[in-house]
C-alpha cells in the first residue's frame, strides 16, 4: 500500500513499454513513442520482466504495451502471459494497428490481455491506404475479433487530421456503436514529425470538443489518466485526448515510459532526459536498474511547465 | 573558524534522501492514479534540492506499521539512502503509528531533535507542542526523522535539521 510520487505530486500508476520499433505500416503522423532511432535491439522477455518486477515492487498498477507494432514480436503472447502471471498489475493493455489482431486476439485474451486500443484514422479504404500504406479490411476484421473474444473495452484511436478525417466524426461514432467499441479522438502531436506536416494536419481539438458538447447528454473527466474529457452521447461515449496547450493534461500524467531499446523515458515530448536502463539489464544489476528507474521518476516534469 | 565548524564544513554533503509521506487518504487518491495534494512532502523535497541534497525517492504510504517499516527499510537498504524523512502519523490518534513503526528499529535515538522541535513549537504556539511526538534516530547508519504532517511543522523541522544533516550523516555512518 504505497505509491511512488514525482516532484509534482503525481503518482507513478502506469508503465508504458514499447516492445519493438518495427512496424508493418508507415503512417505519416506516427510519433514513434517519441523515439528517434529505430533498430532491432529490442528488450528480451527477461529484460521486460526485470523492469516489470521493479515497477511492481513500487506498486505501479497498470502496464501498456506499445511499439512500433507490438504484434510483430513473435513472442508477444508470451510477453503478455509473463506479465499477467506476476498478478501485480490490475490491467495489461496494448496499442496496435490491428493488422495481425484477427489471428492473435484469442491467444492474447487467454494470456491475460485485458483490453486493446486500435489505431484507425479513417473508415475510407483509399484514405487509409494513403495514410498508412496498408489495407483497411484486416484492421476491421481485427477489431471484430477483439470484440468477439472479449477484450474490453476495445478502443478506436482516431488521430484527428485536418483535411483528411475531420468530416468523419459522425461515421466513426456510428461505427463504434455498431462494432461495440469506444471511440477515442486524439489530437495530433508535434512529436517526431516535421513542423511542416504538423502545421498542415494539426486540427485544434477545441472545435471538435464544442461540437461533441452539443451532442452530449453529459460531459465528465476521466479521473485516472490525464483528466481526459469524456462526452456521453445517447448511444455511446467518446473520449478526447487533448495534449496541446492543456496544462491539465500534463499535470495529471501518471505514466513512465520504457523505450524499445531499454531507456526510461520520463515524457513523450522530450528525448533529452532518457535514462539508460539497458546496461543494468545486460549485467542483471538490479540495484543499478532501481536507481535508474527512481531517477527517471524524479525527472518527470509536466511538459506544459517546461 | 572553530573546530566544530571546520568539522561540519568538511562533512560530506552527499545526502541521499527519501521522503515518505504517511497518509491513508492521500495514499488512496494516489492508488487511483490521481495527483495528490501533498504540500509537506513536496516542501521537504524542494528545500533539500535547493540545498544540493539528492532526492532518491518520494513515496506515499498508508498509516500502516507494516508499510511504514517496509518502505523505510527499503529506502535504507535497497535504495541506499542516508536520510529518510517521514511526514505524518506522529500525533495522538489511534491511526498515528509512524513512531510505533520505527522507534523500535532505532540503533540510536537523536533526542535533541524532538527536544528542540517541541521547544520551538512551544515558543510559537504554546502548549499545543505537547501533542507532537516527533522523533529522530539512526537505523543502520541512516538518519531517520519522523515529522508531523502539517506544513507549518515541516517548515520548522526543516529549519532545525537542514544544515546539520551532513554532519549528522557523517557521524551516523562512521
Amino acid at each position: 500500500m504505497k505509491m511512488l510520487l514525482d516532484l509534482y505530486n503525481r503518482p507513478i500508476y502506469n508503465l508504458r513499454i514499447s516492445v519493438t520499433s518495427r512496424c508493418n505500416l508507415r503512417c505519416f503522423y506516427c510519433h514513434s513513442e517519441g523515439v528517434k532511432n529505430k533498430g532491432n535491439n529490442e528488450l528480451s522477455i527477461d529484460n521486460i520482466m526485470m523492469i516489470a518486477r521493479l515497477a511492481a515492487s513500487y506498486d505501479v498498477k497498470t502496464v501498456k504495451l506499445t511499439g512500433g507494432e507490438p504484434l510483430l514480436r513473435e513472442d508477444i503472447v508470451e510477453v503478455v502471459r509473463s506479465l499477467y502471471s506476476m498478478v501485480n498489475f490490475s490491467e495489461i493493455s496494448m496499442v496496435t494497428n490491428g493488422h495481425l489482431l484477427k489471428e492473435l486476439a484469442f491467444e492474447l485474451k487467454a494470456a491475460g490481455l485485458k483490453r486493446v486500443n486500435i489505431s484507425l484514422p479513417t473508415l475510407d479504404g483509399k484514405k487509409y491506404g494513403k495514410i498508412s500504406g496498408g489495407k483497411l479490411e484486416p484492421v476491421l476484421e481485427g477489431i471484430n475479433e477483439a470484440v468477439k473474444v472479449g477484450l474490453k473495452p476495445v478502443k478506436i484511436n482516431m488521430v484527428l487530421l485536418k483535411g483528411i478525417n475531420e468530416e468523419e466524426i459522425d461515421s466513426m461514432v456510428q461505427y463504434s456503436v455498431k462494432s461495440g467499441t469506444l471511440l477515442q479522438i486524439i489530437e495530433l502531436e508535434p512529436v517526431r514529425i516535421s513542423s511542416k506536416l504538423y502545421t498542415r494536419y494539426h486540427e485544434p481539438i477545441n472545435t471538435l470538443e464544442e461540437k461533441l458538447g452539443t451532442m452530449s447528454k453529459a460531459i465528465y473527466f476521466r479521473d485516472d489518466m490525464h483528466k481526459r474529457k469524456v462526452f456521453e452521447l445517447d448511444s455511446t461515449r467518446v473520449e478526447v485526448v487533448h495534449p496541446i496547450e492543456n496544462t491539465e493534461f500534463c499535470s495529471h500524467c501518471n505514466r513512465l515510459r520504457v523505450t524499445y531499446d531499454g531507456f526510461f523515458k520520463p515524457c513523450l515530448m522530450l528525448s533529452r532526459n532518457h535514462i539508460d536502463a539497458r546496461r543494468y539489464l545486460e549485467t542483471k544489476d538490479y540495484d543499478g536498474l532501481r536507481s535508474a528507474f527512481l531517477s527517471a521518476v524524479l525527472l518527470r516534469k509536466p511538459y506544459c511547465m517546461d | 573558524m572553530k573546530s566544530y565548524e571546520i568539522h561540519k564544513a568538511s562533512a560530506s554533503s552527499d545526502i541521499k534522501c527519501s521522503v515518505i509521506t504517511v497518509s491513508t487518504s492521500r495514499y488512496t487518491e494516489a492508488s487511483k492514479g490521481h495527483r495528490v495534494n501533498d504540500v509537506s512532502g513536496s516542501m521537504i523535497a524542494e528545500k533539500f534540492l535547493q540545498k544540493g541534497y539528492s532526492i532518491i525517492s518520494r513515496k506515499i504510504v498508508s498509516d500502516s506499521i507494516k508499510m511504514i517499516r517496509k518502505e523505510t527499510l527499503k529506502s535504507i537498504y535497497e535504495e541506499g539512502c542516508n536520510v529518510v524523512i517521514l511526514t505524518g502519523g506522529t500525533g495522538l490518534t489511534s491511526s498515528d503509528v509512524t513512531i510505533e513503526a520505527l522507534s523500535s528499529l532505532f540503533d540510536k535515538e537523536l533526542p535533541g531533535f524532538g527536544e528542540i522541535f517541541r521547544s520551538q513549537t512551544f515558543l510559537k504556539i504554546k502548549s499545543v507542542a505537547l501533542v507532537s511526538r516527533a522523533v529522530a534516530g539512526i537505523i543502520s547508519g541512516c538518519a531517520v526523522f519522523c515529522l508531523p504532517g502539517s506544513p507549518d511543522a515541516i517548515e520548522m523541522a526543516i529549519e532545525i535539521v537542514v544544515d546539520e544533516l551532513p554532519h549528522i550523516v557523517k557521524h551516523a555512518c562512521e
